[in-house]
């Protein structure tokens, strides 16, 4: 059996794979993708389905076949299909995003209805034979990382995906604490960093203390719908503004349009990270007279991005002033700021960095890559044997959890960056005599107004013991591991017996 | 180390016979006794030491159970009537450590049977330097955790300041985090576990001045006490001062609060200020400048 244990940064735009060898992360090549090393995670699906092409080809070609490539399907990987944000991105993508069971989210492809594991798993397999090529042997083990702000379906859904790839996935582990790992701050002095994790789908701040390799997350907040994804479409819309007003049409895009129109944007964006200046010109864009069509040309500079985008930055700034305020420390306590992922890369958010954290932000490790090394570096943890000086993680709660009580209001039972593992324990009765089961409602998220929060899902005490209403005591224990993974269990206090109870999680397709 | 040991054997009288010899005969042993494979399956085989197997299980002849057998860090094959022909080379072949032919000799099994456990430990020691002061240490913090407060918990006298608290909170989180002992037997890890909830518990109590409050007050109370109860929910009202750890800066707040009332609020914003040197990040002090600097129309 391999000793390796892989690092993968299953990110919304791409996905990366590392693994530490000689005691050195080292980042796995993926031949024939972006610097044969970050693979888009897009998957294309041609021939009725039977071929299936991931990474940069399909990235490349998903103009040709827009309503059969699937990209950016981790928005709404373990998402309910009726959240709000769900259906603004099923209209936004151009392939077929449908309900599936228990409220989950589906996509249809050639008539058959996958789900958002299955597609992710198919990058997974790449990245995993891309590896076994590179070492040369099986590797099984992994380690997955995710948003911080990722709630228990969605940390359940990533596990899924693994298992579907066949990769063994030893953690779930946050993408902000995965750079801190890789930068290795605090190796031999206390040291207090902001991980600023800003990528194509999500956005993520934690602010860690670290202490003789000891990683504690002191907080963590988040937004798992914004990322570089959103500044694209920011700028779709401006262009589509832009034709509107100066030629006084109603633009209609059809989904082959829209794709060439996103490729665009997201072309303005990185060069605009380069230049000063860009020019844009896409051909047969403005309708015009008797069917016939006028090509759309425009100058970009940074100056007008900054406009464009700037209201989609603000945002990160409102998440860090909650974590800096749960972190109890101020701007001016940190040694070092960080910069992670795709969109970090602009100058304009290095500005608003600099800016909010009163100090250049940090950058040495390619902020692309930065998630995967330090995933690897926690594999390699945990694949070596025992070590009192070796990396050691200590992770916190990134919502809290609470059951649902009378009208708005929630009963917290974990606050929000408590630190992992943790248990709590709670007792229930039954509400009616001879109940045969007891339902609560678990909220994620939002403290304690449910309609700030999340509804998780549902636990079921079933056939529980025939009792006057108020009578029984069921203490349920609620455990979040390592992972971040709820797992409950129940036991009758007056009979000391273990009750059944279950999970059922909304955004799943199976439940739990 | 408490050993764990499987016997898969087809012969439910013969099995319970060697369970019995082998609870009576080794010291600290907890056996999984099957008359069939399958229910092994649903067991953590990593957990266990060895296995006795016997050539014939319920499923048939015992190579049918290859899959599951080699899933054990070690294994004794033991060769009964009606079973198939087999030799000593042949067990090694398959990698037995041990083999033996019925009618067996008390004995000779017994010694073989501890020959493999002692193995087994030093194997894992090898392979993984856990060592066994550092296992010691994990049984006996996992032992006392239900009989002491959390002060006690880190080894510190009750009320001592938060800097202590902290400095054996990461110290034990550095020993016992159970990502450390992946490759240790299972019973380990599940102590490691739970060691590190505990500390986690612990801490976000210690930590928290408001619910510190209160855990003093439990302990003052009743020097009995033990965990916290995380149903109580804090209410910052009562004396919201005592959120504020430097007790330096206590007293200033308390000053100002006093200055406040009176309607002094320049004084009173000159007390919290020096307050607000002493602790950082103190939400209540910052709400008290807060209101003074209205006050004053700053």
């Amino acid at each position: 059996m391999s000793d390796y244990v892989l690092g993968i940064d299953l990110g919304t735009s791409t996905t990366s794979v590392s693994v530490v060898q000689d005691g050195m992360a080292t980042v796995i090549p993926i031949i024939g993708e972006e610097d044969d090393k970050v693979m888009p995670s897009v998957v294309g699906f041609s021939n009725r389905g039977e071929t299936i092409t991931v990474g940069k080809k399909a990235k490349d070609l998903r103009h040709l076949n827009p309503v059969n490539t699937i990209y950016s399907i981790k928005r709404v990987i373990g998402r309910n299909f009726s959240h709000p944000e769900t259906q603004k991105y099923a209209r936004r993508f151009p392939y077929k995003v449908v309900q599936g069971r228990n409220d989950s989210v589906e996509i249809e492809i050639f008539g058959r209805r996958v789900t958002p594991q299955m597609i992710l798993s198919l990058v997974l397999k790449k990245a995993k034979r891309a590896a076994q090529e590179y070492l040369g042997e099986e590797v099984n083990d992994a380690i997955i990382t995710v948003p911080a702000n990722y709630n228990e379906a969605q940390r359940r859904a990533t596990q899924e995906a693994g298992r579907l790839a066949g990769l063994n996935v030893l953690r779930i582990i946050n993408e902000p604490t995965a750079a801190a790992l890789a930068y290795g701050f605090g190796a031999n002095r206390n040291e207090k960093i902001a991980v600023f994790d800003f990528g194509g789908g999500t956005f993520d701040i934690t602010i860690l203390e670290v202490n003789n390799n000891i990683f504690s997350v002191l907080a963590t907040a988040g937004d798992s719908f914004l990322g570089g994804d959103d500044i694209d479409a920011a700028i779709v819309q401006f262009i589509i503004y832009d034709i509107e007003q100066t030629y006084n049409v109603q633009m209609m895009l059809d989904s082959e349009m829209m794709i060439i129109l996103l490729t665009e944007a997201e072309r303005i964006k990185i060069e605009l990270s380069k230049e000063e200046k860009v020019s844009v010109l896409v051909k047969n864009l403005i309708p015009y007279k008797d069917d016939t069509y006028l090509d759309y040309e425009r100058t970009f500079d940074r100056r007008l991005l900054v406009q464009i985008v700037d209201p989609i930055i603000s945002r990160c700034f409102d998440i860090c002033k909650t974590a800096m305020a749960d972190s109890h420390l101020s701007v001016t306590d940190l040694d070092a700021v960080i910069m992670v992922g795709g969109s970090s890369k602009m100058p304009r958010v290095q500005e608003r960095v600099s800016e909010f954290f009163q100090q250049p932000p940090y950058f040495g490790i390619e902020s692309v890559l930065v998630i995967s090394m330090g995933a690897s570096i926690m594999g390699h943890t945990l694949s070596a044997g025992y070590s009192e000086t070796a990396p050691t993680l200590l992770d916190v709660v990134p919502l809290s959890l609470g059951v649902g009580s009378v009208g708005d209001y929630i009963e917290v039972l974990v606050d929000k960056n408590e630190p992992l593992p943790l248990e709590r324990k709670e007792i229930f009765t039954n509400a009616t005599d001879n109940a045969e089961n007891v339902r609560i409602s678990i909220y994620q998220g939002g403290g304690q107004s449910k309609k700030q929060a999340h509804l998780m899902g549902e636990l079921t005490l079933a056939d529980i013991r025939r009792a006057r209403r108020g009578e029984l005591k069921i203490e349920v224990t609620f455990e979040i591991d390592t992972n971040g993974v709820l797992n409950v269990s129940a036991v009758d206090l007056d009979t000391g017996r273990m009750q059944k109870i279950t999970l059922n999680i909304l955004g799943l397709e199976q439940g739990a | 180390m408490r050993k764990k040991i499987a016997i898969l054997m087809q012969d439910q009288r013969y099995l319970n016979s060697i369970e019995k010899f082998l609870l009576t005969n080794i010291e600290d042993c907890e056996c999984f006794a099957a008359t069939e494979a399958s229910a092994l399956s649903s067991q953590d085989i990593e957990s266990f030491d060895t296995l006795i197997v016997s050539s014939l299980v319920g499923e048939g002849i015992w190579l049918k159970a290859m899959p599951i057998i080699r899933k054990f860090k070690t294994f004794i094959l033991i060769a009964v009537q009606n079973g198939p022909d087999l030799t000593e080379a042949v067990a090694k072949k398959y990698g037995a450590s041990a083999f033996f032919k019925v009618p067996l000799n008390a004995d000779q099994v017994l010694k073989a049977v501890k020959e493999v456990l002692e193995k087994v430990e030093n194997d894992i020691s090898q392979f993984n330097p856990v060592t066994r002061d550092l296992l010691l240490g994990i049984e006996e913090t996992y032992a006392s955790m239900d009989n002491k407060n959390y002060y006690d918990f880190f080894g510190l006298p009750v009320n001592a300041p938060i800097v202590d608290v902290k400095r054996n909170y990461l110290a034990l989180a550095r020993k016992f985090h159970p990502d450390k002992f992946r490759n240790a037997a299972s019973i380990i890890k599940e102590k490691a576990y739970e060691i590190t909830k505990r500390a986690n518990e612990a801490y976000s109590v210690l930590a928290n001045p408001s619910r510190k409050v209160i855990y003093d007050k439990m302990l003052r109370e009743n020097p009995e006490t033990r965990r916290f109860d995380f149903r109580i929910k804090v209410s910052y009202d009562a004396n919201p001062e005592d959120t504020i750890q430097n007790q330096q800066a206590r007293r200033f707040a308390i000053m100002a609060k006093k200055a406040m009332d009176s309607g002094d609020y320049k004084s009173a914003l000159t007390q919290l200020k020096m307050a607000a040197s002493m602790e950082k990040n103190n939400s209540y002090l910052a709400e008290l400048i807060d209101e003074v600097n209205k006050k004053l129309g700053n």
